[in-house]
């Protein structure tokens, strides 16, 4: 359902130099898979994730393909584009907080792409956004539509992040670190919601971090990235047991025992 | 790991590029340069004694006789001009080096001690803000008669709470930093800290504030001037020359308009320095940050 | 526990007075509640717990940076808040933090040099010589270069900052140095280097560290012994491999569960994990 070919980012400063912070990306990712997106700070993760919905800085100019369902969004007016942003693509950031409005109240944020692209009346509108607080497990919904992000914890924010991205019912959904600020037990439950919620719509979605743990949970196939360039992908078991690419290797000889799992055990260099 | 490619550029496209991207220092900076020069230059040289008084000379258009006519007693206009230049910017500096010192002074050490002193600074400098130079002008002017010093005090006063905030402001978010932790850890007490690691990193903001507290002052001094309340006469001043002028608006309109603009074009040049500066240091800030 | 306690934390407790909106209610939070432990000489002690646990008030408490409001803090045998300030400045050289942020624990404006030397201030008097090869010396325990002292924060990356505020914990030569989610801000190979770095400067130095972390695979890594912290409460304490493997209270089980590990694999794999688990 996504095809990018050959994309890559180039960041012209202010003296005319050129930095290539993506370098000639390529994959494919097939209606309902998790795509997990792993590497270091600076790796051009989230540059990725920008260029695929257009939310690039000025100063960066993508080149190559993406092809979402047939259309080339590189191609794309940015009228043409807004219509698909939120509708057919939708987006969970990092940080809960700042990627809510501190000064409206969630079921509102919520509601306000529904109203927008849907046409629905207020009452509709209200409603859906109650259900779909439900279908991210929080707690009584009908009161909590009426908070303000300030009100909600770090882990419920996320919930409502995720309740905005996927109000409209879009195909793909980027998740860019969404967890990265969390607690361990609250990162599990949002891990656990988003599963579940992929599953149950057959989204398609690019989950990015840092974190390896994480991606071995969550993802299906993994890229691996560095300085802006694919260094290695396939299926997440053959990623991450039998790694070809030095420097997932490295990475991965980098994570603590614990974390590596028992398959670490055994491969154990002597200490 | 990533490919650059670099473009070589001209020296010279490189320093023209630099100076439109910071259009507002380059000019604020300029302007003020001038103004300072002019003032400096009052003290040793001017076209005519400015305060020579030529009955015979009176209302002379200008380029008739000087640069830029006589007034109603037949003294220079840009004489008068350029010695205000000196009157004006001095005060300016002197009552904002006076709130500065001050202020920032309160300022640093109530974001310090916190609590009850921080408290009693803050609504000491609240009420400070309640009386506007000119009120406090006209009671110093009671007091200490008029005159520079009186015109200090006046608009001095009225800095004061402005940079004891600003300095408050900006010490409590450093003092929230970490790298003031480990300073306290390493043994360093509020005082040691507040000149090693508050001050330094404030330094640009205050500096900010200058800029724009010294426009302030100018047009300030010269509000003072034109109601009386600043040097007294025979010491040129760009107030007083507009209150002069009034009474000649129809006959001689240059009379207004030429400290009406030196004033507006002094203030403009400090207002542009003191943005400039702002956006010239923040975005550096970011990246070193 | 074998060896001498080089740290003891006896009933810690750190209330703090909230006041509501209108000012008139007073609700208090609790924020550490009766924390006793010991650190013996030359060891790690791992503290795990999730935020608002009170880990970071409990350390900056045992750095006397705090006061409690119950309890003491004995370093070598000396209970810190009944020191007067004078001696508590000079105990000050025996123990050190080291935190989270990279980039807010380095004072943009200073060298690097100026930045390590600063708890300098609490030995005796060196002259300019002394303190330049004292410097040298830290920087290079950390595996930078002495030459690098001259330079500033802005031109470091973030793990290379990271040895920079250990270098400067260390240059008092402490016994004690607290690692407050030291690792937590940094990638991984680099959180690697920094963990293997900690590690080789306990076994050199005799080091006793106590390692802050909300991350057990790192904890793990480098803890002898480790404390779980929940609601200001150490609800479980002992040796690294009991508590990971045989967790006392329901609370560690829970983060047991839910750090993610390689042994289970994707979503599918999770799924029938959980139905058969």
């Amino acid at each position: 359902m996504l095809k990018v070919s050959a994309l890559s980012v180039d960041i012209v400063g202010s003296d005319g130099v050129a930095a290539r912070i993506v370098d000639d990306v390529s994959f494919d990712l097939a209606q309902g898979e998790t795509l997990g997106i792993v590497g270091e700070s600076g790796a051009g993760k989230t540059m990725l994730a920008l260029a695929i919905m257009r939310l690039l800085p000025a100063i960066a100019r993508p080149s190559g393909e993406i092809l979402l369902g047939g259309d080339n969004l590189l191609a794309l007016s940015e009228t043409d584009m807004c219509a698909v942003r939120g509708r057919r693509i939708g987006m969970i950031f990092q940080e809960p907080m700042t990627a809510l409005n501190p000064a409206q109240r969630v079921g509102t944020q919520i509601a306000e792409g529904l109203i927008l692209h849907r046409s629905l009346a207020q009452r509709e509108a209200r409603q859906q956004a109650i259900d779909l607080l439900e279908r991210v497990r929080i707690a009584d919904a009908r009161r909590r539509v009426d908070c303000f992000p300030h009100e909600l914890s770090g882990g419920q924010r996320q919930r409502v992040g995720i309740a905005i991205a996927l109000a409209l019912r879009p195909g793909l959904l980027i998740a860019d670190e969404p967890t990265t600020a969390l607690d361990v037990t609250v990162q599990k439950e949002i891990l656990d919601i988003l599963d579940e919620l992929v599953s149950d719509l057959r989204m398609s979605l690019i989950f990015i971090s840092h974190d390896i743990g994480v991606i071995g949970r969550i993802a299906d196939s993994t890229l691996v990235m560095l300085g802006g360039r694919k260094m290695e992908q396939g299926p997440t078991a053959r990623v991450l047991r039998a790694p070809t690419a030095a420097y997932t290797q490295s990475l991965l000889a980098a994570m603590p025992r614990r974390t590596r799992g028992s398959l670490a055990r055994t491969q154990e260099p002597p200490r | 790991m990533t490919a650059s490619t670099t473009i070589a550029r001209a020296p010279e496209r490189t320093a023209a590029k630099w100076l439109c991207d910071h259009a507002k220092l380059a000019g604020g900076a300029t302007t003020t340069a001038l103004f300072v020069t002019i003032a400096l230059t009052s003290l040793v040289w001017t076209p005519e004694n400015p305060t020579r008084v030529r009955i015979l000379a009176k209302l002379q258009p200008p380029l008739t006789s000087g640069l830029l006519g006589t007034d109603h007693l037949g003294r220079d206009v840009l004489s008068m001009l350029m010695a205000g230049a000196f009157n004006s910017l001095s005060i300016a500096a002197l009552s904002v080096a006076v709130g500065m010192t001050i202020g920032t002074a309160l300022g640093v050490a109530a974001a310090a001690r916190r609590g009850l002193f921080e408290a009693v600074v803050m609504r000491l400098c609240d009420a400070m803000f309640a009386f506007p130079p000119i009120l406090s002008a006209i009671m110093a002017g009671a007091l200490l008669g008029s005159g520079a010093a009186t015109a200090i005090v006046a608009i001095g006063t009225f800095m004061v709470p402005v940079f004891a905030r600003v300095t408050r402001g900006a010490a409590l978010q450093i003092w929230a930093r970490e790298y003031v932790l480990a300073a306290r850890m390493a043994g360093r007490n509020n005082f040691a800290i507040t000149f090693v690691h508050i001050i330094p990193n404030i330094a640009s903001q205050i500096i900010i504030q200058v800029a724009i507290q010294l426009a302030l002052a100018i047009l300030t001094e010269a509000g003072l001037s034109f109601l009386g309340l600043g040097v007294p006469p025979p010491t040129p001043s760009w107030g007083r020359m507009l209150a002069d002028s009034q009474t000649y608006l129809g006959l001689a309109p240059y009379l207004a308009l030429a400290p009406g603009i030196t004033i507006a074009l002094a203030v403009l040049g400090l207002n542009l320095l003191g943005d400039g500066l702002r956006d010239y240091i923040d975005p550096r800030r970011r990246l070193g940050g | 526990m074998s060896g001498p306690a080089l740290l003891e934390v006896r009933h810690l407790t750190r209330d703090y007075k909230l006041r509501s909106g209108d000012g008139l209610a007073a609700r208090t939070l609790r924020a550490v509640d009766d924390v006793s432990f010991a650190v013996e000489q030359g060891s790690v002690l791992g503290i795990v717990g999730e935020s608002g646990c009170g880990k970071s008030t409990l350390a900056r408490i045992i750095m006397a940076l705090d006061r409690p409001t119950v309890g003491e803090v004995v370093f070598e045998g000396e209970s810190l808040f009944a020191l007067s300030a004078g001696a508590l400045r000079q105990r000050r050289r025996d123990f050190q933090m080291v935190f989270q942020d990279p980039y807010g624990s380095l004072d943009p404006r200073h060298a690097i040099g100026r930045i390590v030397a600063e708890p300098l201030h609490l030995g005796g008097a060196l002259t300019r010589s002394e303190r330049t090869m004292r410097v040298a010396e830290a920087l290079e325990i950390v595996g930078l270069k002495a030459t690098d002292a001259a330079r500033y924060p802005h031109e470091f990356s973030g793990g290379q900052r990271q040895r920079i505020a250990i270098a400067r914990a260390l240059i008092t030569r402490p016994k004690l140095v607290i690692a407050d989610e030291a690792v937590s801000a940094l990638d991984l190979s680099v959180q690697a280097q920094i963990l293997h770095l900690l590690m080789e400067l306990k076994e050199r130095n005799r080091l006793t560290v106590l390692f802050i972390s909300h991350n057990l695979g790192v904890i793990e890594e480098i803890a002898d012994r480790v404390g779980v912290m929940y609601a200001g409460r150490l609800i479980e304490i002992g040796a690294t491999r009991d508590v990971l493997h045989h967790p006392q209270h329901e609370y560690t089980q829970r983060l047991l569960d839910a750090e993610p590990t390689l042994d289970v694999i994707g979503r599918s794999g999770h799924r029938s994990a959980q139905a058969s688990g």
